[in-house]
């Protein structure tokens, strides 16, 4: 008898408890049944085909922390965009804040990843980066379409636009640039990989916060995202990811 | 003049006829070509769109995947460098993404490929590329081509019609001049010249079409020459014909002038010759005016009308004018003259009909005489159908002529006068010409009549039988008259009286065989003689003066007169004359009726003696039965008379005792004499009755006018005081005024009126009737009641005396009023009858002798 009240009273109570729990638990629970699929225009080290990138391991982690199975996959920058946008894989990572604008499926989780730093690297040379107009006396090598830097990098004493950072290490390499803009990561693991001089110059002459973007039919997932960022931020777990795959790099460049 | 028209005409029409026809055939071909050709630019285009389908959608998928704007403008230029192609696009989401070339043309063929890409397991459509080809340059193309194909096709044209000309001209065109020459030199004259061409016999012998023309015209040419010459002959036998001819025949042209006339016409219409008539208008020479004298002009002329419709015209009953302004009537015949199907004027064929319509008149009048002769007048031809059926033949056999006019006359007869009619009336008929015959006829109703037929065979001039005419007359009159005579001579001649007719003077002339037998002059003996002859000296002149007075002033005699038989015997002759006028009503004849009364007489004169003998025997025994009568009524009246008195002691008595002795008396004693009152007043009303009916039955009626409806109301009146409880509708009819007895018509009324009135009181309401009605001439009057009345079967007892049909106790009575009523109308020479039925009522109907009734006017 007393059993059987025990029992009708837990009933109840999970009853209750279900109808209790925020929605966001249930699409989680429902998202559980399959993979979330996060895509990225970045190549290493943030994004690799083994899964041992910086954004792999973060947004493992993150959709763990959610109850989630999540894939990183590595898809030509823009195609990333258009994909996440058009809802044929479920978010990005990671963008400068704005681009919502653009793609307007896009929703920004609220909490940076990481920030994206515009380096100049030298085939040697050290001159002191104060900012844009540091690059003045230089001849200076850019990606062509980094609008930033089209913008920024004027009045230098001589301009290449080149197609990809292959390219662009090859100006520094055959002496045909005295300095070259790029980004920090990007830069290190190029440099990683060629057996040249390459000398990275501290500060950074720009640097833009870079957000994980949900396509809008996650929304409901967006702040348990950011809160789970933060959470791994805080325990540790964010730096435990940065100082395996990216802290190595740092050796390089110098 | 001919080699130009050949040489120009033909050959330019042919030469434009092979260029028009070369020129439509290069067109058709052309454009067929060029059709072929653009299709194939169409298929080219086409081809290429496959080939980028093929060869260039994935890159350009691949580039798009990957967001390559470079190198997808790279390869969208690389597609438009293909002919024809002028722009390429690649959508995203209906926007364009990237873009090569312009589209400026409004020809265009556009072609969409989907952008698909596999990712993840999955082909993602990830955009669409258009490509658009434009067809200016395939036109261009076409146009290039129409020049090139026109030209050459031009000139290819040129060539062929200026050879086409030079042998045209060399084979065709000289030959025709020559053809045309000839043609053109043909007259009757050269027709025996035959026709040759300058050229080469051809190689195979067989010749060409030139040869086979060349031959049928020389064939032609041959009839040609045999034709003029049979048309000369003809030619020739036509003016014989129009020559000799009696008939009057004319041409005349389509404006009405003579074209040809024949010397028969022109003799016919008095004029010199022909050349007075040709070329004038004919209808103004001798048509121009009706037989009646109005004018005819050619507008209504039927001649004209006829021959513009085309058709043939006849006529006899017009008239044609003569040069010298007489006229004459003509029976004509016109045809139209057509050549190649038009009207190109009329032939006129007409004679002198004068004699003939003379001859006609004639005839029509004797036609109207046999139509309006009063007997029947039918003809039939050698058939027997009926030709001729004049009015008389409609009144006396009931058929119309339209009826019986190509009948045969057999139909007017039934099967069985079939026979007769053959062999009694054809037979003789066809044997003699003539035949009379009276036969049965019979009218289109069926009655039969007698008819006087008499028929005549009509031949021809050369004597053959041509009909039959036959001439009828209803003899059906005569006949019965005839027959009416018959039976009257046989009625005469049978007759059991004698009769004799003589003529006026006397002269017998007619006696029968009862006169024979009577007297013994036979028939022979009598006629011629006079009744004279008869004479027996018995009757004396003055006799004989007053019988002739009497005959000679037409009226009749009649009268008895001894006379003498031929062999001298006497006999007592009863005779009526009667003089016979003719229709002047003068005296022609008398006629004697006679017989011989002298038995009869004789038989008369015993039973004369019997009657009187009769008579005086009637008059004794009625002298003794008057008194024998007269003791009877004097008897009853004294005893009735004398039965009174005791009587009216009894019941003097009986009433004193009741009165007197009542309280002596017990109830049977008061009821016994009461009895005996009753009784004893019975008897009295009886005798009273008794005396009535024996009053009534002596003493002299004395007539006078007596108005019935007064006494039956004074008769009503009284019953009504005796009752006047009762209620009943009475109704008498007023003014029924009689000759006869008032006092005895009161009793009858009081009597009748009386019975309706008792035999009514149960009757609710009680109706009683008293009228007169008139039956058979004679006034009958009634009284009807609605009271029980009686059972028939017992209306013989109704009027005996002392006969009742009721008990007393439901109607008193004594049963002796009814035979005191019957007395008094037998009295009156009257009659009397009831009719009755029980439980509906009586009626009793009384008839007074009619010459002493009046009905006095209302």
């Amino acid at each position: 008898m007393e059993r059987k009240r025990r029992a009708r009273r837990i009933i109840c109570s999970l009853l209750v408890a279900v109808l209790l729990l925020p929605p966001s638990f249930l699409a989680g629970a429902v998202q559980a049944g399959g993979t979330i699929v996060i895509n990225s225009g970045r190549k290493e080290p943030f994004c690799n085909s083994e899964g041992t990138g910086f954004y792999n391991l973060l947004v493992e982690e993150i959709f763990r922390r959610l109850g989630m199975e999540a894939e990183t996959v590595r898809l030509p920058s823009e195609r990333a965009l258009i994909n996440a946008n058009e809802g044929i894989d479920d978010g990005n990572i990671a963008r400068i804040e704005g681009i919502e604008k653009k793609y307007t499926n896009l929703i920004r989780v609220p909490e940076k990843v990481v920030d994206f730093e515009f380096m100049v690297f030298t085939g040697g040379r050290s001159f002191a980066v104060t900012g844009w107009d540091s690059l003045r006396p230089y001849v200076v090598g850019i990606i062509t379409g980094w609008k930033i830097l089209e913008r920024n990098v004027t009045g230098v004493r001589g301009l290449t636009k080149v197609k990809n950072p292959n390219q662009l290490f090859k100006l520094l390499e055959n002496n045909r640039a005295d300095a070259v803009v790029f980004d920090r990561w990007g830069g290190l693991w190029w440099i990683r990989g060629h057996d040249i001089n390459v000398r990275l110059l501290e500060p950074p002459l720009a640097k833009r916060k870079m957000y994980i973007y949900m396509n809008k039919k996650h929304r409901d997932l967006v702040p348990q995202i950011a809160r789970a960022l933060r959470n791994m931020k805080r325990d540790g777990t964010y730096q435990g990811i940065y100082d395996k795959t990216l802290s190595p790099l740092l050796g390089n460049g110098r | 003049m001919s080699e130009r028209i050949f040489k120009g005409r033909i050959a330019r029409r042919l030469i434009i006829y092979i260029v028009l026809f070369s020129s439509l055939i290069t067109l058709i071909a052309t454009g067929i070509q060029l059709y072929h050709e653009y299709h194939q630019d169409i298929n080219d285009i086409d081809a290429r769109f496959s080939q980028i389908e093929a060869s260039n959608l994935q890159s350009i998928a691949e580039a798009v995947w990957v967001a390559d704007r470079t190198q997808l403008r790279i390869l969208l230029d690389g597609i438009r460098e293909l002919p024809d192609i002028i722009y390429a696009e690649v959508r995203i989401k209906g926007e364009i993404y990237q873009a090569s070339g312009e589209v400026k043309e409004k020809s265009v063929i556009t072609r969409r490929f989907a952008l698909d890409y596999p990712y993840r397991g999955k082909v993602r459509d990830i955009g669409e590329l258009k490509v658009v080809a434009g067809l200016s340059g395939v036109y261009q193309r076409l146009i290039d081509r129409i020049w090139i194909i026109l030209v050459s096709n031009g000139i290819k044209t040129f060539l062929v019609a200026i050879f086409i000309y030079y042998i045209f001209a060399k084979l065709v065109t000289r030959h025709l001049t020559k053809l045309a020459d000839f043609a053109g030199g043909y007259t009757i004259e050269n027709l025996d010249k035959p026709l040759t061409l300058d050229r080469e016999v051809p190689g195979d012998k067989k010749g060409d079409e030139f040869d086979t023309l060349v031959t049928a015209i020389n064939r032609m040419q041959a009839n040609l020459a045999q034709s003029v010459s049979a048309l000369q002959e003809s030619e020739e036998r036509v003016r014989l014909l129009l020559e000799s001819t009696e008939e009057a025949i004319y041409g005349v042209d389509t404006e009405g002038n003579c074209t040809f006339v024949n010397p028969a016409c022109v003799r016919m219409l008095r004029y010199k010759n022909e050349s007075e008539l040709l070329g004038k208008n004919m209808h103004e020479l001798i048509h121009h005016t009706l037989a009646d004298g109005t004018p005819y002009p050619e507008e209504r002329c039927q001649i004209r009308l006829n021959a513009l419709q085309g058709k043939s015209c006849h006529s006899d009953d017009e008239v044609r004018w003569r040069a010298d302004g007489s006229s004459f009537p003509v029976e004509y015949w016109s045809h139209p003259i057509r050549r190649n199907g038009e009207i190109t004027g009329v032939v006129v064929t007409f004679i002198d009909i004068t004699e003939r319509k003379l001859a006609l008149e004639k005839l029509n009048e004797q036609a109207q005489i046999v139509e309006q002769v009063h007997d029947s007048v039918i003809a039939t031809d050698m058939t027997g159908k009926v030709t001729i059926w004049n009015k008389g033949a409609e009144r006396l056999f009931g058929y119309t002529a339209e009826e019986m006019l190509g009948r045969p006359i057999e139909s007017i007869y039934p099967e069985h006068e079939h026979q007769f009619l053959r062999e009694q009336v054809i037979a003789p008929l066809l044997e003699k010409g003539r035949h009379e015959i009276e036969a049965r006829k019979y009218r289109k109703n069926g009655e039969m009549f007698y008819g006087h037929l008499s028929m005549t065979l009509q031949k021809d001039s050369q004597g053959n039988p041509i009909g039959m005419i036959g001439y009828t007359i209803d003899i059906s009159e005569r006949k019965q008259a005839e027959e009416a005579l018959r039976l009257q001579a046989a009625a005469l001649e049978s007759a059991a009286n004698g009769i004799l007719i003589t003529d006026r003077d006397g002269v017998i002339i007619w006696v029968n065989k009862a006169f024979t037998e009577i007297t013994g002059y036979s028939l022979e003996d009598a006629i011629g003689r006079n009744p004279r002859i008869l004479k027996s000296g018995e009757q004396d002149k003055e006799f004989y003066k007053d019988l002739w007075d009497t005959i000679l002033a037409g009226r009749v005699w009649r009268g008895q007169l001894v006379n003498c038989r031929k062999d001298g015997r006497l006999y007592i002759d009863e005779q009526t004359i009667t003089s016979v006028r003719n229709e002047q009503g003068e005296i022609t004849h008398f006629i004697a009726v006679k017989q011989d009364i002298t038995t009869r007489k004789q038989v008369e004169d015993e039973l004369n003696n019997y009657r009187h003998h009769l008579e005086d025997l009637v008059a004794k025994r009625t002298a003794a039965l008057e008194a024998v009568n007269e003791e009877l009524e004097s008897f009853s009246y004294s005893v009735s008379h004398d039965l009174r008195a005791p009587l009216r002691a009894i019941d003097g008595f009986s009433l004193a005792l009741l009165e007197d002795c009542a309280g002596q008396l017990d109830q049977s004693g008061r009821d016994y004499l009461q009895r005996v009152r009753n009784a004893a007043q019975h008897m009295a009303e009886l005798i009273d009755d008794l005396l009535m009916l024996s009053r009534v039955g002596r003493g002299e009626i004395k007539r006078d006018a007596v108005d019935l409806s007064v006494l039956a109301e004074t008769a009503i009146e009284k019953l009504e005081q005796q009752e006047p409880a009762r209620e009943g509708v009475i109704t008498i009819e007023p003014n029924l005024v009689v000759e006869a007895d008032e006092r005895l018509m009161r009793i009858v009324l009081d009597n009748l009126l009386g019975n309706a009135w008792k035999y009514t009181s149960r009757a609710n309401p009680a109706r009683i009737t008293f009228g007169a009605e008139e039956r058979n001439g004679q006034t009958v009057y009634y009284v009807r009641d609605n009271g029980i009345g009686f059972d028939m079967r017992y209306a013989h007892k109704l009027f005996g005396a002392f006969q009742r049909l009721h008990r007393p106790e439901e109607f008193p009575g004594t049963g002796i009023g009814l035979a005191t009523v019957q007395r008094i109308i037998h009295r009156h020479q009257g009659r009397i009858w009831a009719q009755s039925k029980p439980g509906e009522g009586s009626v009793f109907y009384f008839v007074l002798p009619e010459n002493r009734t009046d009905k006095a006017p209302a």
